[in-house]
């Protein structure tokens, strides 16, 4: 085999990290470069020790602060199953614990937060491989990735909530959580609400009557062409404007405060959807 | 403290710019900060009224590693502040950082829609 042949060859990577955030990073990073090929992604040190058992990559990128096993504990079993692998420890968390993480066998430290052309850079310099940068279109999510929703599976609900009293954002929030709906985005005001709904495209709405800038009431409509699928449920003191809310689009209208009220009907808007 | 420098321009343009130009890792990165930034906030601000050091600890370290991505490095130094305030048991004043991070995300998140929107 040529030393050109050998180069040919992509850089098998194991992308560790339980951020799904980061693992699509530096999978989008390394998707362009042909010297790395992601192999896979675990998202703790106990399936990152399984997976290298199994995989055998030629590189580990470790994250440290993970749950169920750490990446600093889980940094001698990675050498251990894998012997040949370098384990290279990406992590937000001070340099200053380079030295001990060095002393234990990773191959290198990088920081995170790094630009995409750096973060290459810094990975080609450690595995001692010169990178370059491919400008076709990277593979889209692969059939097997767990993130990739699959199509018999019920759809998630996700929330946007639209209030100006913090205190009050932060309750709904929990009330959107206690019903297994996630919260994409928290506004107190209709102009940055009308961004995020046309952009997120929510299943759910909770929505403040009181708002500055612009009422809820005559949001409504807009909100409604914006994104016709999202449920918008007003949760408000004035009960007075409930059937301006109805009549205008809201889906259900709920007066605080009533978060026993709203979280059954969150529910049932929800079950509706699912 | 406004919207337009709610994100580092340089970090959004190194992503707009990497790969093939078309922005496909830069509206990646937009759309799951969008998605987790607010949770990770709700996530600290449950764990400070219970004080949860160890849950606020983990939801505030992994807001530093997503704002790193888009550049929300404001949010980020907020939450590197708060990972630190909450490793130590909330000292006096780490409500206001809390809160700080609130606001913050909400320029961020307005920023990160601003972009999503451009063609």
């Amino acid at each position: 085999m040529t030393i050109d042949a050998v180069d040919a060859v992509p850089t098998q990577v194991l992308i560790v990290d339980d951020a799904a955030s980061t693992r699509r990073f530096l999978r989008g990073v390394l998707d362009y470069c042909p010297e790395f090929e992601v192999a896979g992604e675990a998202v703790n040190g106990a399936e990152a020790v399984e997976m290298a058992d199994s995989l055998q990559p030629d590189v580990v990128l470790l994250d440290l602060c993970m749950p169920v096993v750490d990446g600093s504990s889980a940094l001698g079993s990675l050498l251990r199953v894998a012997p040949n692998s370098k384990v290279i420890v990406l992590s937000g968390m001070s340099a200053s614990r380079e030295e001990p993480l060095l002393a234990q066998g990773a191959t290198g430290f990088v920081p995170k937060g790094l630009a995409p052309f750096d973060l290459l850079e810094r990975l080609g310099a450690i595995v001692g491989r010169p990178v370059t940068l491919q400008r076709s279109a990277p593979e889209q999510q692969r059939p097997d990735d767990p993130e990739m929703p699959k199509i018999d599976e019920p759809l998630q609900a996700r929330g946007v909530i639209c209030d100006d009293d913090p205190m009050v954002r932060r309750l709904l929030g929990q009330v959107l959580a206690n019903c297994d709906v996630p919260v994409l985005a928290e506004t107190d005001g209709v102009p940055a609400l009308l961004s995020v709904i046309e952009l997120a495209q929510p299943e759910v709405l909770v929505l403040d009557l009181w708002l500055e800038g612009m009422t809820g009431t005559s949001a409504i409509p807009e909100i409604r062409k914006l994104s016709p699928r999202t449920v918008v449920l007003v949760y408000s003191a004035y009960e007075e404007w409930k059937d301006n809310a109805l009549a205008a689009g809201a889906s259900a209208f709920v007066a605080k405060p009533n978060f026993e009220r709203l979280e059954a009907e969150i529910l049932r808007l929800t079950r509706a959807i699912r | 403290m406004t919207t337009a420098d709610a994100l580092d321009h340089d970090r959004v343009n190194a992503l707009r710019d990497f790969g093939n130009d078309s922005g496909e890792l830069l509206a990646a990165m937009l759309a799951d900060f969008l998605v987790e930034a607010p949770q990770l906030v709700t996530e600290i601000e449950a764990a400070m009224s219970t004080q949860s050091h160890d849950a606020a600890a983990r939801a505030a370290h992994r807001l530093r590693g997503i704002t790193g991505h888009i550049g929300a490095t404001r949010l980020g130094d907020i939450a590197s502040q708060v990972e630190i305030a909450a490793g130590t048991g909330f000292p006096v004043g780490s409500a206001a950082l809390v809160a700080a991070a609130r606001v913050e995300l909400g320029l961020a998140v307005t920023a990160a829609c601003v972009l999503l929107a451009q063609p």
